[in-house]
């Protein structure tokens, strides 16, 4: 063990001494094409000289003490460096930039288009709809075209060989058919049937189905006329609703068939309950 | 260099099935046939059965593939409203029953929900799990111990545990059980009390109206014996020319301010002691002060400072936990907590959800932006309660209704349409006639069931 200890205590020693290779600072680069990086040599013994594996991949310029690395394409190239010390070597790793898509986001009306560019594309290019209901995606040529169809959101990937891209889409309704269905008649005039049977099978109030929109709309004016001279619960029902809401209700009314609601009631509704 | 971020994480994971997982909000959730949307509600009151119905019925309108399952603890629902014709023996109690087995395509479970998820999106019930993509939650009311000051009224909790003191505002066994204590009070002294909670509470004329029916009941059956009602509000909260009216034909004494301390059963009677007095009754019916089912309790931060669950009215989506909707009496908007009503919110609710799926919203905001606000129209909803105010002979009822409307411009608040507020000018037998008919469609409206009660 002692006869051991002085030549581990060298070992130890010959940096000290001065007797190492020099030093890279940083000692390995990440970079992508067209990028430029400048590297350190300290504790340079004698000369400098250097190598280059792959100069395709990234030119390494010596000025010593410093290497000026300019990156081309992607790839890896061994820089590496060699004086009276021995020699160091510094690895260059270029990689492709990824894909970019713009923008990342995309606000459309239902009907309207909209593109999204694809940058930097390694391999093939994809491009899918998470809802092609909401909105539909054609690629050609790096530029994706997206299409709203209805009020909702959608993501589109967007993918190469190596990349995963999503843009988010949202699409609002136009106001006419490529929105949501409007179901504002039906959601209205589900609010009458609490009192009027929809589909029968229970007795109760006058049915309200199997009338036309004009009997509908001209009852509920009626009957809001007489709210303030005549208190029925009806007739304070019928002030809730504005001209628009009535229309909106009476259409749906007047588009559910009358067969079967209110058979319950076919011989008069409340008039003829006995209870 | 990697700019994979959290937001590129969201997204890329919002691609697989890893997002209940994750609870985070998935952009590209697909409704469709292979993978229908799973909408679960608590609760076969008139607000959850309601939803259950409609729900199904617009998605199959619309082609749209849902699953729905309805959980209740109970197989049958006792409905409250005209429960108090059961107390005064003029309905059986079992008129008032209901099962879901109309309510076709809901998947009806009966079970105690035991737990809610709301990161996984799963509901315990029964030893099952049932994970859902919104749920609803549609519990009802319970109760508080405390008066309308905030101080416990003592011996309360005690005397409902024991049930010798029985609110019946459930519906169901429990009426029976206070129209048995109603009919030992003796004629000459007996006296009947209710107490009434500070609002809000369900059913605002309902009070009110068990005091006239069991003032005619005891009127009719007990000569000489008396109602007298206790309010923890300042006046009668609904209906007061009609209930002012009433009481003075039928001899209620009214006293409001009337906040209990405590209540106490010796020598076969009651003693209260209120802010208002001591008091003595032979029958002591409390209506305790009352919150949003306990069931919510098992959603953390679901409730508001009064105990009820703030939502945002046009799809009854909790404004505190995403993807959980609470309509009928547990929520907080300014309507009133009554089943009419409560049925109304089902339906905007199972509306709204429908929309959300179509439009892969994931709550409100994103729906709101997705079809955009100014484009959503009006939510509207109505509410009527039908009072029944002499039950024995020459029957008549009350009723009272008025229409809210929550839009843009009202913040999507429930605001009163005062011009539709209507009251009976007084109580008549068509009105009596009229209160059958609208709780027989009301009953078909949520249960699908026909059921003659009048
Ligand atoms: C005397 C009286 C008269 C009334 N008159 C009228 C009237 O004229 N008009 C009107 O509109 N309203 C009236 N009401 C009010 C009406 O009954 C209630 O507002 C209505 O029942 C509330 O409906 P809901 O669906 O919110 O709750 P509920 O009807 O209470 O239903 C809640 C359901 O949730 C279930 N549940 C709760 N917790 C759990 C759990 N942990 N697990 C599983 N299931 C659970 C319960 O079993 C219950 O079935 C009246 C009420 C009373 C008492
Ligand atoms: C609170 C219960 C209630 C609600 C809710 C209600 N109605 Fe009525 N309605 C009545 C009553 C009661 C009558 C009169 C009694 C009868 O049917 O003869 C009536 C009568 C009518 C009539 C008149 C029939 C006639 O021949 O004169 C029409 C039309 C009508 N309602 C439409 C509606 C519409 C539309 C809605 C929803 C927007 C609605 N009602 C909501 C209770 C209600």
């Amino acid at each position: 063990m002692s006869t051991r200890t002085p030549l581990f205590l060298l070992a130890w020693l010959l940096p000290v001494l001065g007797v190492q290779a020099a030093s890279l600072s940083p000692s390995s680069l990440t970079m992508s094409p067209g990028q430029v990086a400048v590297v350190t040599v300290t504790n340079i013994k004698g000369s400098l000289s250097m190598t280059n594996s792959s100069p395709a991949v990234a030119a390494a310029a010596l000025a010593s003490p410093r290497i000026t690395v300019s990156a081309l394409k992607a790839g890896s190239t061994t820089v590496t460096v060699r004086d009276k010390g021995g020699s160091k070597s510094l690895r260059v790793t270029v990689t492709a930039p990824p894909m970019t898509v713009s923008p990342e986001s995309l606000n459309l009306t239902a009907g309207q288009s909209g593109t999204v560019t694809v940058s930097n594309p390694n391999g093939s290019v994809r491009a899918a709809s998470s809802n092609s209901s909401i909105a539909t995606v054609i690629l050609s040529n790096n530029l994706v075209t997206v299409q709203g169809k209805m009020a909702g959101s959608a993501a589109i990937t967007i993918r190469d060989s190596k990349t995963s891209r999503t843009v988010a889409v949202t699409v609002t309704s136009n106001g006419g058919g490529g929105g949501v269905t409007s179901t504002e008649g039906r959601l209205l005039a589900a609010q009458c049937f609490q009192c009027h049977n929809a589909k029968g099978g229970s007795t109760g109030f006058d049915r309200i189905t199997g009338e036309s929109v004009n009997e509908i709309v001209s009852e509920m004016k009626e009957m809001q006329a007489k709210a303030a001279s005549e208190p029925e619960i009806m007739h304070s029902q019928a002030m809730i609703y504005t001209d628009a809401e009535i229309t909106a209700l009476a259409q749906y009314l007047a588009s559910l068939s009358g067969s079967g609601s209110g058979g319950g009631n076919s011989n008069g509704g409340k008039d003829n309950d006995d209870d | 260099m990697s700019s994979f971020n959290r937001r590129d994480f969201i997204r890329v994971t919002g691609l697989g099935a890893a997002t209940a997982a994750t609870g985070l909000p998935s952009l590209v959730s697909k409704a469709n046939a292979a993978n229908p949307k799973n909408v679960v509600i608590i609760g076969g009151g008139f607000a959850g059965a309601t939803t259950a119905k409609y729900l199904v019925e617009w998605a199959s309108a619309e082609g749209l593939s849902i699953k729905v399952t309805l959980i209740d603890r109970n197989a049958t629902y006792a409905s409250p409203i005209l429960s108090n014709l059961v107390l005064v023996g003029k309905l059986p109690e079992t008129s008032l029953n209901f099962t879901y087995a109309a309510l076709t395509g809901v998947s009806f479970v009966q079970a105690e929900v035991s737990d809610i998820d709301t990161v996984l999106k799963q509901v315990t019930a029964g030893g099952n799990t049932y994970a859902y993509d919104r749920l609803i939650v549609a519990p009802g009311i319970d109760f508080l111990d405390t008066n309308g000051l905030g101080a416990p009224i003592i011996g309360l909790r005690e005397a409902i545990d024991s049930r010798t003191i029985i609110p019946a505002w459930k519906g169901g066994t429990d009426v029976t059980a206070l129209k048995q204590q109603l009919t030992g009070i003796p004629s000459g002294t007996g006296v009947f009390i209710l107490s009434i909670p500070k609002a809000p509470y369900r059913c605002p004329p309902g009070p009110y109206e068990r005091a006239c029916v069991v003032a005619d009941w005891l009127n009719q059956n007990r000569p000489g014996a008396k109602v007298i009602v206790l309010d923890a509000n300042a006046d009668i909260t609904a209906e007061k020319h009609t209930f002012s009216t009433a009481f003075s034909a039928m001899g209620v004494t009214y006293i409001p301010n009337a906040h209990l301390s405590s209540v106490s059963y010796a020598n076969n009677q009651w003693t209260v002691i209120a802010s208002t007095g001591n008091y003595v009754a032979n029958v002591l019916n409390v209506l305790p002060r009352q919150r949003a089912g306990l069931l919510l309790d098992k959603i953390p931060g679901i409730l508001n400072a009064s105990l009820f669950a703030d939502v945002h009215a046009l799809t009854y989506e909790s404004t505190q936990i995403p993807g959980v909707h609470v309509i009928g009496d547990a929520q907080a908007t300014p309507q009133p907590k009554a089943g009419h009503v409560g049925n109304g919110e089902g339906k905007v609710c199972a509306d709204a959800i429908l929309k959300m799926i179509r439009t892969n919203s994931q709550d409100t905001a994103q729906y709101i932006a997705n079809v955009g606000e100014s484009r959503i129209p009006a939510v509207v909803t109505n509410s009527a309660c039908y009072s029944p105010i002499k039950a024995s002979t020459a029957a008549t009822a009350s009723y009272l209704t008025v229409g809210f409307r929550a839009d843009q411009s009202n913040g999507w608040v429930p605001t009163k349409i005062s011009a539709s507020l209507g009251e009976a000018p007084s109580p008549t037998g068509d009105n009596w006639k009229d209160m059958f008919d609208w709780a027989e469609n009301l009953f078909y409206d949520t249960f699908n069931v026909t059921r003659n009660v009048g």
